[in-house]
């Protein structure tokens, strides 16, 4: 073998081993995140004609691969909802629709007819805290303000005016943590005042494998996992 | 510089960029490569509140409003998949077709006109369009990669939408659209 053809061997064979420890290396590998999501999170049902929401949310920062929300809704359907609380990216997740941020942000979010809406550049929040979060239409037109800490963050048209409220405890890979707390739950009537839930708390639909729903009272609850328990 | 001990960098060289060469075009066209979209929400299974699903034929008494059903190549009576209704206090009724078209109606809630509504969506950052279906203003946004597209309209106190939940052209969808308002102001 020639000289040359002989370092052209070991040139190849020296890069394809680099690239295979880099192919294989765990901060490298690739994540699958549900573009949908799943979770864990309670529901004031049946009753769909609720104008507004308001809850008090801890603030977690774990680790994760791909986004998590702990947020509260008031949804028509699947594809035309309003949506605030908190989010976070995952160290292997770029895109969102929204802003590309690794600690947890202000969430003030809207789907109007599947399209996404979503504010950028929202306050970034502390881990370990409570904060207030409120979404409402009071005026019952077609534009839900939202509310951090008392502090207006702006609003989005919808196409409706009313839906259920819900809170939700969500992750995009299954695994990932859904610990989650929500306090002082409250739903907006047609009279534009807010009442508690009640004992209407119910838990979501699956997956949340690994996690337990936990009520805490008429307006509360937790999401732990299944080692810690209620 | 001996040419010769050039000439053994040189290959060595060539040999090792190969494999991180063909790593590299591979991680950029991964990173061009769009996005999947991450949708905040949660796609529950039942997709309305309180829904539940129902026979077509028995959709219109469960709401109280007629449900009518496009008849085009993407959405027909033949192609229907589901339909769900929720009737307390607010009812809606929804029909997802096998294509992947999505038809919802509820009683219109928008305040506004409907051309103002629409402008306001565009304000917000919808890249739609107001156009005319049969002398029916309507909202129609094209499908993209972050965007399923959708239709939406008021006809005889109603709101519709159309949404595309599948792999469809804008006028694909301004067809279904049309073609329930013509069923709607046929019965008239």
């Amino acid at each position: 073998m020639r000289p040359s053809l002989t370092n052209l061997v070991v040139g190849f064979l020296l890069g394809t081993l680099t690239v295979m420890v880099v192919g294989v290396s765990p901060t490298r590998a690739a994540v699958q995140c549900d573009p949908n999501g799943s979770g864990i999170g309670s529901q004031l049902y049946p009753a769909n004609n609720h104008f507004g929401e308001h809850a008090q949310v801890m603030t977690v920062n774990p680790v994760t691969s791909c986004v998590i929300v702990r947020s509260m809704y008031v949804w028509k359907n699947g594809d035309n909802f309003v949506e605030i609380g908190w989010y976070k990216d995952g160290t292997d997740q770029s895109a969102t629709k929204c802003d590309d941020v690794t600690t947890p942000h202000v969430l003030v979010y809207a789907i109007v007819a599947g399209h996404i809406k979503c504010k950028p550049s929202s306050p970034a929040i502390a881990a370990g805290s409570w904060y207030s979060y409120k979404v409402e239409n009071p005026n019952h037109a077609n534009a839900f303000d939202y509310y951090w800490e008392g502090w207006w963050q702006g609003y989005y048209t919808t196409s409706f005016s009313q839906g259920t409220v819900d809170s939700f405890s969500e992750h995009h890979l299954s695994g990932e943590s859904l610990t989650a707390d929500f306090n002082k739950e409250k739903y907006m009537g047609s009279a534009g005042n807010y009442s508690a839930w009640e004992a209407s708390l119910e838990e979501d639909t699956p997956p949340y494998a690994g996690y337990i729903y936990c009520p805490t009272g008429t307006d509360a609850f937790h999401v732990r996992t299944l080692s810690v328990g209620c | 510089m001996h040419p010769r001990r050039v000439n053994h960098k040189v290959f060595f060289l060539v040999g090792i960029s190969i494999p991180i060469a063909v790593l590299g075009i591979a991680l950029v066209a991964g990173s061009s490569k769009p996005s999947q979209p991450v949708v905040l929400g949660v796609d529950r299974a039942i997709p309305i509140p309180g829904g539940y699903r129902i026979d077509l034929n028995n959709a219109s008494a469960a709401v109280g409003f007629p449900v009518p059903i496009p008849n085009t190549p993407n959405a027909s009576t033949s192609s229907v998949k589901a339909v769900w209704v929720s009737t307390k206090p607010s009812p809606q009724a929804l029909v997802d077709f096998s294509s992947g078209v999505r038809e919802i109606i509820y009683p219109n809630e928008i305040s506004d006109s409907f051309e103002r509504w629409s402008r306001k969506q565009i304000a917000e950052g919808i890249p739609g369009r107001i156009i005319q279906l049969d002398s029916v203003t309507a909202f129609s946004v094209p499908q993209d990669s972050e965007d399923p597209g959708s239709v939406s309209f008021v006809c005889q106190g109603l709101f519709f939408q159309v949404i595309g939940h599948g792999d469809f052209t804008s006028k694909e969808l301004e067809d279904a659209a049309a073609s329930i308002i013509d069923q709607l102001t046929a019965t008239v």
